[in-house]
């Protein structure tokens, strides 16, 4: 356990871990968020543009609900696939029985970040711990009785390191978003530039401030920084847990052990 | 906090050995009990041991199948007031016409 951890040392040491994690990590995350974005953006479409919007609504708005549920559960065992690659412990989360625990906490407890987060960062202050609570939530999957409350445990574990994460990731979202603007903005007149393409992006700059296109490309910056976000707070939990269980010692004297011939006989 | 400062919170005149990971109070040798591989306590030991009786695990899953639908059911309403303010935009802020009128 590494109480000493600067924000940014604990950002580079998640980022490493994110590299060095299995294809299976992104398969996960990719398939519950992408289903989940491209649901949402069709959400926003439909809402903004249709005739029949006022009547779809409610429809529409079940959709969304199922995707973000399918997302929420693949983004925990996503989380469980971290944990393993971070720790190297084998704990099956696969077993039909554990996925289904997993599946429904997350859809029953979830949900209230939703209105819970904006709350937060409207008062500022308890922003760092609402939100550290809901990845905590997503980390340890909420199978066990105790999760819920572990969760909020470790999300008041070290404050600092937690503004000064939150702050760098923020920082960073806003980078990602403007990327994100800068590509989408420029594919029009790249395509007219490169190859003559004509279209009614490139006859009015007025598009570029829909928006629809504005949320969808925050939404989109929002899920990538996610990732990280969640390989941070898997990092967090981990050595949060180490306190009382002194799993990280234990795995550091399985890994001496296994050093050749630290043990061997002379 | 140093171990060796700690007194048993039961016997007092003895040095605590261990810290209860669950309670987080200090005991002496006699006191603890290895499970899973850690010190508890009894009464934490107990407290485990009793675990999840059938007919409370049954109410267990009747209040999880509740909060699952209020669960959805907030999602549900998350995303239809979103619908709802999406719908309150003006049309020309949608398709940028706005910014057409600003400009002459």
């Amino acid at each position: 356990m590494r109480t000493d951890r600067t924000g940014l040392a604990l950002i580079e040491e998640a980022i490493q871990l994110l590299r060095a994690a299995p294809a299976t990590v992104y398969a996960l995350y990719c398939g519950g968020t992408v289903p989940f974005l491209l649901s949402l953006f069709n959400f926003f479409v439909k809402m903004s543009y249709s005739r029949s919007a006022e009547a779809e609504c409610s429809v529409s708005a079940v959709l969304v609900t199922l995707a973000y549920a399918w997302a929420k559960g693949l983004q925990a065992f996503c989380c469980r696939e971290l944990v393993r690659a971070y720790t190297g412990n084998v704990e099956r989360w696969w077993k039909p029985k554990t996925m289904l625990a997993i599946w429904s906490r997350q859809i029953a407890f979830q949900p209230l970040g939703l209105f819970a987060r904006p709350l937060a960062w409207l008062l500022v202050f308890p922003v760092i711990y609402v939100s550290a609570f809901f990845q905590n939530l997503t980390v340890l999957g909420g199978a066990r009785q105790t999760d819920i409350r572990k969760s909020w445990e470790l999300a008041r574990l070290w404050p600092g390191q937690s503004c000064t994460v939150y702050g760098l990731l923020s920082l960073l979202a806003l980078v990602v978003f403007l990327d994100l603007c800068a590509i989408t903005y420029s594919i029009p007149f790249l395509l007219k530039a490169l190859f003559g393409v004509e279209s009614f992006l490139t006859r009015s700059y007025t598009w570029m401030f829909s928006p629809v296109l504005i949320i969808a490309l925050g939404a989109g910056a929002h899920f990538i920084i996610d990732l990280l976000a969640k390989a941070i707070h898997v990092i967090r939990c981990c050595d949060g847990e180490s306190q009382t269980t002194g799993e990280d010692l234990l795995r550091r004297l399985k890994d001496f052990q296994n050093r050749e011939g630290v043990f061997r006989a002379p | 906090m140093n171990l060796t400062l700690q007194r048993c919170l039961i016997h007092v005149d003895r040095e605590a050995v261990a810290r209860c990971p669950v309670c987080r109070n200090y005991f002496c040798r006699e006191c603890v009990t290895e499970h899973e591989q850690k010190f508890l306590c009894s009464s934490c030991l107990q407290s485990m041991a009793a675990g999840v009786k059938p007919a409370r695990r049954n109410a267990g899953r009747f209040m999880l199948v509740i909060r699952m639908t209020i669960g959805l059911a907030i999602a549900w309403l998350f995303f239809y007031v979103i619908g709802q303010l999406l719908m309150l935009i003006p049309p020309n802020v949608h398709d940028g016409s706005y910014l057409r009128n600003l400009g002459q």
